[in-house]
This record gives C-alpha cells, structure tokens and sequence, in this order.
C-alpha cells in the first residue's frame, strides 16, 4: 500500500517536470547563497589567521613605543640582567626604490628568532650565512619579491633612505608558506646591526617580541622605562578580530537572511506540492492508506526535490564562494589591513552544513502541509472548499501570532545592551511577524478591492480578485516569500542609499581645502621638509591658508584607535560636530587643551564631550578634556583628533602626511594647480589631488566595499525572482481544468489570458506593495540598530523613491513572468481534451 | 598603510645559520663551519710555541675560530642523590675581520651555551641550549680580569680572585644550578704545554688546558624543588682555529678522577673505520704523564641507541693503559644522556671502577661521543 502512495506522489512529480524543476531550483538557489558566504567567510577568516600569525608569530606580547622607537638598552636588560629566555627585538623601516615603490626593511637578531617564527630560506649560490651578519648592506627576502626587482640572489639594489642612497646585496631568499609569502612581497629582511645602520637609526628597536606567562607580564609591565609599553598580541590579534567582526557578522546576516528567503521560496514550494495534491491524499485515504504513510511518503517525497536540490547548490555555492571571497577579501584590504587569500577551501563541515540545511528545510517546508493533509477527514480531504474555508478560518489565529511576534520584535530592537545578535534576531522577528501578516491582509484588501473596485472591472479580472481570495491556501504563502524577497531587496538598498548620502555630504563638509597635498615616505626619503613645503606653499598669492595633517595609529589598552593631529590654521575646520559647543571646542582644540571624538570612539569607549581621555604618547601618558564628538567615516575603530602642536609636543612626530590648500579669492582650481606643481616640481612620493577627485576616489571606494552587499541583495532579488516566479506557475498551472471549463462555458483564449496574468499580477504588486513598508522598516533597523552597533557610525535615513521603484518592478516582473506561461498554455488548450482527461 | 604589517612579520634567519645541520659533532668544532664560513684567513692559527699566560687566557680570543668554557662535574644531593652537569660557553667567530661598525649588535662573534643535568636516582635528563650574538651589546661574551663568561643570564664569573673561585649560575624551565667552584689542582696544560694537536696540518690544533678538579658547591633547582649539593667539576678550557683530520668521523672524550687522587683525561680521534687516529692523546695526573693513541687501549662493552635520534652509541668502556698496569671499566650512570640540540652528541657522567697496579680504584667522570651517526662527518 506504501508503495502505492510513493508512486502515486512520483508519478504527479514526474508529470509536472517543469514545477519538479522550479522547486528544485529553488533550493538549489537558497542552498548556494548561503553556502557560498559561508565558504567566502572561512576563506577571509582563514587568511586572516595566516596573517595575524605572520605578524605575530608565537610572541605573547610586545614591547612598542607609541613614538615609534625607543632606545635599545632596553634588550640588554630584559635578556640578560632579567633573563628573559623568548625574546626577540626587531627594528623596521621604509626604504624607497628608484621607481619609487616602498618596502619596509625588517632587522632581526636571528639568534633570537628561533622561537617566534621560522621562514624556510635558502642562500644565493657562493653566499655564507655568516653574510648576513658580518657583511654590512646585506640582505634577503622572498622570490616574490626578487622577481618583482627582477634581482637574483648575490644582485644588488639601490634604496633611498632619507636622501641618501645605499646599495644593498641580495644574499639569500625565503621560502615562507603561499600566504605569508604574498604578505611579505613588500619587506626585506636584514640583520638587526644592518638595518640599525641602513636606517640611520642606531641604538634604536621598533618593537621587541617576547614570550611570556601573564604574571612575567604583569610584572615587567611596571618596570618598563616611560615611552615604553608592554602590549599583549592576544589583544592586539583580538582587537584585528573586533574590527573585522561587525563587517563579518553583517555579511553573515546578509547569508541569514538569503537562507530566510529562501527557506520561504521552498516552503512555498513544497506545501503547494501538497496542497495542490490534496485531491489525490482524499482518494488514497478513501481506499485506505493510513495517515502515518501519507505522512511519510510526503517526507519522502520531499527528499526528490531537496537531494538534487541540495547538490546543486552545494556546486553553485562553491562557484559562488570563489567569487565572494575575493570580493570580501578585498573590502576587508580597503577597509582594515592587508589580506591575501590563496584559494578557497572546500570546507566539508560548510558543505555538509549547507546540505543539512537544503534537505532539512525542504522537508520541514512539506512537514506543516504533510500532517496538514494527513490529519484531515479523506472527505473533507477531498474537499477543496473545506481547505479554504479552514485557512480563512485560521486567518486571525495568524494575526495574533503576528502581533505577538511584532511585540517581540520591537522589544528585542529597543533592549539596551549593544549585542548585535539581539539586533538580527529583532530583524528577524519583523520579518516573520511581517510574512504572518500576509495571507491576512491579502485576504482584506482582495475583499475590499471586489468589493469596491470590483463593479468596475470586467469578468475575467473580477475573478481574477475572488480567486486570489478564494485560494489563500496556495496564495498566501507565495506572496508571503515575494514579500519577504522584495523587502529584503528594498532594505538593504535603502541602507546602502543612505549610507552613501551620509558620507557623501559627510566628505563634502570636511573636505574644506581646495586642494590635498600627500607627502609619502618617497618624498620625504628624497629629503622633504614637511614644514618647509607648508611654509612656502602659504606664501604663494594664489594661496589663502594651508592646513596640516597627519595621521597615526595608536594602541591604547582599550584597543586600537587613529590619531589624527591636525592643524586647520584659521580656517573652518571641516568636523562635522555631533555633540559639544562649536566655539568653545574650536578654542580648546587651538589651544591644544582639548581633542575631539569620532563618533564611533565614543561609543566604543563611553565617552562623551567633557570627560577626560588618556592616551599613551612619547611622554608617557597624556590626558586630554573632550571638547567635543565630530562625524568620521574614515575608520569604525575610531579617530581622536588634536591639534598638530599638541601632537608634535607629546608624540615627538615631525612628519606630515598631508596639506590641504586653499585658494586665495579670485584663484580657480587649475591656476591653484598651477601654483602647486609650480612648487613641487616633478618630485617622488608626493601627489596633488583636488577636491573633487579626493570626494569621488572616497566614493569609489564606498562603493566598493559595499559591492559584496550588492551582490548579496542581488542574488536575494535573483532568488525571489526565480522562487515567486515558479510558485505563481505552477499556482495557475493547476488551474488549467479550471480554465477549460471557463472555456468551454464560452470565454474567449484572450479573457482567460486576461484571468491568468491579473491574477499574477495582482499577487505581485500586492506583494511588492506590501514589502514597501516591510523594506523601509527594514532599512530603518540596519540604519538605525545594526549600523550604529556594529560600527557605530549614524547616518541620515534617505529613502530613495528608485530604490522602491525597483522593488515593485521586480515583484511584478516575477508575477507577471510567472503568469505567462500558464496564460498562454489555457489560452491555447483544447477544453474539450482538458475536461475529458479527468 | 595596513596595521598587519605595521607591526609585521620577520624571517628566522637563524634558519639560514643552520642549514647545513646534517653534520653533526660537539664541542663546536664544526659549528663554525656549521654557520656556512670554512674560510680562515684572518683568523689566528695554534701556535706550538705559545704557552698560556693567566690569567689573560681565562678570557676570551676572539681572533680563534673557536673557544670554549667548558664545566663538567658529578655531585651528591640529600638522601645520597647523585646528580650530574654539564655547563658550556662556547664562541665561535665567523668571517674575517669586520670593518668598523656603527651598530652596537655587529658582531663577527656568536655565542652558544649548553646546559645539561642528570638527575641519576630518578633516571631525568634535561638538555638545553641557548645562541646570542656577540658584540658590544653585551648580550653574551667575556673578560679575563676579573673572570667572566656568559650568555644572557647564564653566567660564570669570578667572585674575587682573578679566576677561582667561579660562581656559575644558569637555569631553564624545569632545572637550575647556582654552584660556587673552589680551587683545586691545576691548570694541567694538555698536549706539548697546553698545545694539543687535532689534525695533520699546520695550526690543527688548539690550545688546551683544565682543572680537573674543582671542589663544587651549590644549590640544583629541579622542578620548582630546590636541593644543596657538593661534588667536583672539571673544567676545560681549549681555543683554536683547527679542523679535524680527513679520515677523523667523530671523537670520544673521557675526563675522569679517581678516588685515589688521580685523574685522566683521554680524547680518542676516531676514523671511518672506527680504529684510533694516532693523533688521539691524553694525560694522566699524579704522576703527570701524556697519553699517547699506542699506550691507550679502548673497547666498548655496551651499545645504546637512541630513541629520538636512532643513534647508537657506546656507553660502556673498557679503557686499559697498560704501561700503568691501569684497567678502568668506564659506564654511564644513565645511558640516556644524548644531547639532542643544534648539534647532536652524547655527553654525560660516568661511574668508573677497576685496578690500578692490582689496586682496586674506582671514580666518577664525564664522558662525551661524536660522530656515531650514519652521516660521516666529513663527508
């Protein structure tokens, strides 16, 4: 008898191969989604341990200077006098090569390297290994590295430091793994004695690398001489995770809420599957077959579709994963440090996730259905009426539901606590709490629509209304997934929108000089004098005033942060102020006094204008008064800004990053140009670059960093697409003997076209009408809660009325894409051989 | 720029210093060359005629291609422990003259210091080693007045006289030792007054003498358990510029005192074929005599191998001279004493027993093997 029910159910399948096909397509799209943002994930969280691990190497803490340096002395008596055993100091520089590229040289005492990290390498033919020791000016570094100098092993290449030229000779490569490898393109290694001297910096260590238990720690942190301190790389690789994690933890949302629609897509797949078949489950229960085989050959049933299902999208997924991760890969460059992916992984525990996922909500879409259709009398079974008018009935049941799930939700979005995973599941619950309230108020409005619209409309698209109400069963839950789809799309596009206006308008207030000098390590390595260049630059006539900046990161207990020293001269300050007193903040900052906040230092540290701020510098610790909190979307770690002469004073830094020149009345643009190349002539390292460009380079790179979510809201939108399309379909496909009969009743191919295609398109529209506040509300929640907790940056909300028009085009692209196939095939049908068929 | 890097990444190079490691031997002979430099120009060659003076050859000669401090010494602990330790400073010079530099990490000088203790009664053995760069950051090196040598805080230094009594002190995780070494007998100058031929060629040698007999006192440290001891040491002192002959495959060193006052130092050059060099020598104390390869009788009794290497060495010795009518059984108090570091050798106490002229007499010492691998040593 069970065999009877499973070909029974095979048989339907296999005479509806187009609806097998969309069902099967449809998870093959969900399971890919998220499948492929997964593997993109491992794949950035694995390159990113490979380079926390080449940049940390086995230390357990560090030893830095918040001035940069500090005196070498330092080494001598924690290695001998205190006699700690893991302990390697280093010292690191920029060098310039003749086309102007930058490398970083990294001096090492490799006596002492031997527990932190270790590089295969190999000697140039001839070389000794003592070379590197006693012959100064040597050095070596990775074959990635030779081959881009176009050097061998025993070649020599000449470098700039500071105006100076000095030859150095390639004694040796190294043979770190593929990842680190591609890390270390940019540096050379040499031995500490030679870099000392290459860099003209002798007596001096950047940073010493030690391993230690954290009671050795805690008591050599007290002992450390000022302008010295002692950092745990534990934080600081914790701090590198903490900045990645908000961006990690939206894409995986983004997954999230693929999976979401894409488990609706199947649910609403599946349980048509069932629902359409409700005729076919009343006759097998008539000749006896128990609920319990019903039950389980729908289970089964829903192993045909979610196996090849599953499988492909586990295909589509990695294909997707490659793409992604490069995508990730490089918004995380952009945005936090450099990252190289070698390739991605095939990670079975995400493979096999993905398909545990694909086949259990395929079978947990048909379960509601399946015990739906099991549990029912076989003649009410039979009965189509009796299943509508039991979903009507049901309608406020899921009113409540969705109330309740609303509250919830609005409770979760509102809690205190800065959790983000209180946010998503806030968002979640909107969602569901929307999607529940669908069938309901598709139920109202149809009513209301026939009702009042209704008189007005001909035959076929007043019947086109009755019907959608009359088969809520099969409608409610495919608009429901359109929605969803829709909003999804609407949401994210929203937030992008307004993201982008923000930091336009944002980049239009601070960008307040006409034009931006860089000064790079080239320039400076050629002999530039930061202050001099300022000064000449002033006493330009084209030229009104010149502001400094410079731009310097610094590692606080609390984590990491940048410093922005700056020195606006008279001028506007372009620092968007949230919080604090203009005037009186302007004072203060002049004075040196004071520093301002970025908005999301702020928060992260629980900050707000008038408290004090501590921070490491080369005096050891100094304390400023918040003057004030100003808008910064250049990092989501935080800025403190300080006027340039404070900085210089504290943190012993001369150098300039860059100048900001603004033009005299009655200058244009080009005779400001002119002036400036006029002063700096053809040197390296330097770049001029306007207003204009800088505004529209900061964009670009927005935009490309937000394009992984662009991705990710298309392929939402390519899910929706195809899931709605082939819910609509096979919806009318079963309505083909209905049809006939309207046919042969008379009804011309062109009013049941016209039947058919309103249909879908009043499902669609009422769709992409009902994810409009859906999407928005979305918006509001990543803008508002998501944003501001992951990175803790506000924006203005701007709805973009495009955005929406997008949404709607592409909820009445897939319903009407959905209905044609089906109009055109009752249309043309002979009802004669329709009805005779039953 | 990226913060990655900022704060980035580094190179072992002490890779690079130990690439050829295959070839393994002790007493540093070979680690100069180890470090990929056989050229001597430059460097100081033995000189036969020379005679060490102190106590300026207490310190160091930095112009030799290698040097050592090497302390050996069993002691007895509370409850009648046995223990014994092996401390050693060793410089090795690479290169030839450096050009004067700015840096105070140049350094032509690399410094190496092996630690070992064996814990008998309990059959422990801890081995390890430490390198650091010379130079004038002072992170190891040493001076002749007043005495010191050291390697980070690995230390051996001179507490007032000009070189006895020493304090040495050195610890790793897991064993420590503090002990103070008294005067006693010496220096003995091995070979033609303290000229002590390696190889054929001129200058294949080294200058070479000990205290064979240094009074020791201190405290062991043994995982967080802190034990007085006493006992004797033996220290050796040898410099040079000299590489061992071409048929030579490895060594066995033997450094033993009597319990009836006298004490023996015998190396055995050992070839391919694993018959004596006839440049092997030692001395014999009270009376002081030299010890020639034709006069010494060697003969190993028991073989172990080596569970992390799979080396085999002999640790069990029949040693017979017989112009002394002296037979002495010579037998590891722990067969495993391997020291499995940078290079690999065995080097460990020994307890002896036997008949001198038909007395019984019995002993403890220090015994070291090289060359036992299946790598010949010069290949």
């Amino acid at each position: 008898m069970s065999r009877l029910v499973v070909r029974a159910g095979r048989r339907f399948l296999a005479r509806h191969p187009w609806q097998l096909a969309l069902a099967i397509a449809g998870v093959a799209l969900g399971v890919a989604v998220v499948t492929g943002v997964d593997l993109a994930g491992t794949a950035a969280q694995r390159a990113f341990d490979v380079s926390r691990q080449v940049v940390a190497g086995a230390a357990t803490h560090q030893i830095v200077s918040p001035s940069g340096a500090f005196d070498e002395s330092l080494f001598r008596t924690l290695a001998v006098d205190r006699g700690l055993e893991r302990i390697a100091p280093s010292l690191e520089g920029r060098v310039v090569l003749d086309d102007g590229r930058v490398l970083t040289l990294t001096g090492l005492d490799p006596f002492s390297e031997a527990p932190f990290r270790s590089y295969g390498a190999s000697l140039a033919e001839g070389a000794r290994v003592g070379n590197l020791l006693t012959e100064p000016g040597t050095v070596v570094a990775t074959p990635e590295l030779a081959a881009d100098l176009d050097i061998a092993p025993g070649g020599t290449l000449v470098i700039d430091v500071a105006g100076k030229r000095v030859l150095l000779r390639l004694v040796g490569l190294l043979y770190p793994g593929v990842a680190e490898s591609a890390l270390l393109r940019d540096y050379l290694f040499a031995d500490i004695a030679t870099a000392q001297e290459v860099l003209g910096r002798i007596g001096r260590l950047s940073r010493i690398d030690l391993i230690l238990d954290e009671r050795t720690a805690d008591g050599l942190r007290k002992d450390l001489p000022p302008g010295t301190e002692l950092v745990a790389t534990g934080a600081q690789s914790r701090n590198l995770m903490e900045m990645t994690e908000a961006f990690r933890i939206n894409l995986r949302a983004l997954s999230l809420l693929a999976l979401l629609v894409g488990a609706f897509l199947i649910y609403s797949t599946m349980s048509f599957l069932v629902v359409q078949r409700r005729r076919v489950i009343g006759m097998l229960r008539t000749i006896g077959v128990s609920r319990r085989q019903l039950f389980a050959a729908v289970i089964q049933e829903s192993f045909l579709v979610g196996v090849p299902g599953t499988a492909a999208g586990l295909v589509l997924g990695w294909l997707l994963g490659s793409v992604l991760t490069s995508l990730v890969v490089r918004t995380i460059d952009d945005l936090y440090f450099r990252l190289e992916v070698a390739a991605v992984p095939l990670a079975w525990g995400l493979m096999f996730k993905g398909a545990l996922l694909g086949l259990g909500v395929t079978v947990a879409a048909s379960l509601a259905p399946a015990r739906e259709a099991a549990a029912v009398s076989p003649r009410s079974a039979l009965s189509r009426a009796s299943l509508e008018w039991k979903v009507r009935r049901r309608l406020p049941v899921l009113v409540v539901m969705a109330v309740t799930i609303g509250v919830a939700a609005v409770l979760l979005l509102r809690l205190a606590d800065d959790s983000l995973l209180t946010a998503f599941a806030g968002m979640f619950a909107v969602i569901v709490a929307a999607a529940l309230m669908t069938p309901p108020v598709i139920a109202a409005v149809m009513g209301l629509l026939s009702r009042g619209v209704g008189r007005y409309l001909d035959m076929p698209l007043r019947m086109a209304l009755r019907g959608i109400e009359a088969s809520l069963s099969r409608t409610g839950v495919a608009v429901a997934a359109l929605m969803v789809s829709v909003a999804t799309v609407v949401g994210v596009g929203l937030m992008v929108g307004s993201f982008r206006s923000s930091v336009d308008r944002w980049l239009a207030d601070s960008l307040r000089a006409d034009m931006y000098v860089s000064l790079g390590e080239a320039w400076y390595a050629d002999g530039g004098d930061g202050d001099r260049l300022t000064v000449t630059l002033r006493d330009l006539p084209e030229v009104a005033r010149v502001t400094r900046s410079t731009r310097t990161r610094v590692t606080t207990p609390d984590g990491e942060m940048r410093l922005w020293a700056l020195d606006p001269g008279d001028g506007d300050w372009g620092l968007a102020l949230i919080s604090g007193d203009p005037v009186r903040a302007r004072q203060e900052f002049d004075a040196g006094r004071s520093v301002l906040l970025s908005e999301s230092f702020a928060r992260r540290a629980g900050l707000s204008a008038g408290d004090d701020v501590e921070l490491p510098s080369a005096r050891g610790t100094s304390v400023f008064q918040i003057a004030g909190v100003f808008r910064d979307y250049t990092s989501d770690r935080g800025v403190v800004a300080l006027h340039m002469d404070r900085f210089r004073d504290d943190w012993q830094v001369r150098r300039i990053d860059g100048l900001g020149v603004v033009a005299s009345a009655g200058t244009d643009s080009r005779g400001l140009r002119r002036a400036i190349d006029g002063v700096l002539g053809g040197g390296r390292g330097i770049r001029v670059a306007s207003n204009r460009e800088i505004r529209s380079a900061s964009l670009a790179v927005f935009d490309r960093t937000f394009t992984i979510t662009r991705v990710l809201q298309l392929l939402v939108g390519v899910v929706a697409f195809f899931g709605v399309m082939s819910a609509l379909q096979s919806q009318q496909m079963e309505r083909v003997r209905e049809m006939a009969v309207l046919r042969a009743l008379g009804w011309t191919p062109g009013q049941v076209r016209r039947l058919v295609l309103g249909q879908t398109a009043t499902l669609g529209v009422t769709a992409g009408l009902l994810a409009m506040p859906l999407g928005v509300a979305l918006a509001a929640i990543l803008i508002r809660v998501i944003n501001v907790r992951a990175f803790a940056w506000t924006m203005e909300f701007d709805i973009d009325p495009w955005v929406l028009a997008q949404g709607m085009g592409l909820a009445a692209a897939a319903a009407v894409v959905g209905g044609v196939y089906p109009a055109w095939r009752s249309a043309r049908r002979r009802p004669a051989n329709d009805l005779r068929d039953e | 720029m990226s913060l990655g890097l900022a704060i980035a990444a580094s190179a072992a190079l002490l890779y690079l210093l130990r690439m050829p490691e295959e070839t393994p031997t002790a007493r540093g002979l070979q680690v100069a060359s180890l470090l990929g430099d056989a050229d001597a120009s430059g460097l100081l060659l033995a000189d036969p005629s020379y005679r060490p003076t102190f106590p300026f050859d207490h310190g160091p000669h930095p112009d030799f291609r290698s040097e050592w401090w090497y302390l050996t010494g069993n002691l007895d602990g509370p409850g009648g422990r046995r223990f014994g330790f092996q401390f050693t400073i060793f410089r090795f010079a690479l290169g030839t003259a450096t050009e004067d530099r700015a840096s105070r990490w140049a350094t032509r000088q690399v410094w190496m210091g092996h630690l070992a203790f064996t814990d008998v009664d309990r059959k422990r053995f801890f081995s390890t080693e430490r390198i650091a760069r010379g130079g004038e950051m002072g992170l190891a090196g040493a001076t002749a007045e007043p005495f010191t040598a050291w390697i980070k805080d690995w230390r051996m230094a001179s507490t007032d006289a000009p070189f006895l009594p020493i304090d040495l002190t050195a610890r790793s995780e897991g064993f420590g030792l503090a002990l103070t070494l008294m005067p006693g007998p010496g220096p003995v100058l091995q070979g033609e007054n303290g000229f002590s031929r390696k190889g054929p060629g001129p200058g294949n040698a080294s200058h070479y003498y000990s205290y064979p007999r240094l009074p020791a006192s201190g405290e062991v440290t043994l995982a967080g358990e802190v034990l007085p001891v006493t006992g004797q040491a033996w220290l050796d002192r040898e410099w040079g510029t000299s590489a061992l002959g071409p048929l030579v495959r490895g060594w066995d060193w033997f450094a033993l005192q009597l319990d009836d006052g006298g004490e023996l130092m015998y190396y055995q050059l050992r070839r391919m074929d694993g018959s004596a060099d006839p440049l092997s020598a030692g001395t014999l104390t009270r009376p002081h005599r030299r010890l020639e390869a034709a006069g010494v009788a060697l003969t190993p009794r028991r073989y172990w191998t080596s569970p992390e290497t799979g080396i085999r060495y002999p640790v069990s010795w029949d040693l017979a001279i017989p112009s002394e009518n002296l037979r002495l059984e010579v037998e590891a108090v722990l067969d495993a004493q391997e020291m499995d570091l940078s290079v690999t050798y065995w080097e460990g106490a020994v307890r002896v027993a036997g008949f001198r002229r038909g007395v019984p007499v019995t002993g403890r010492g220090y015994l070291e093997m090289t060359g036992y691998d299946a790598t010949p040593l010069n290949p």
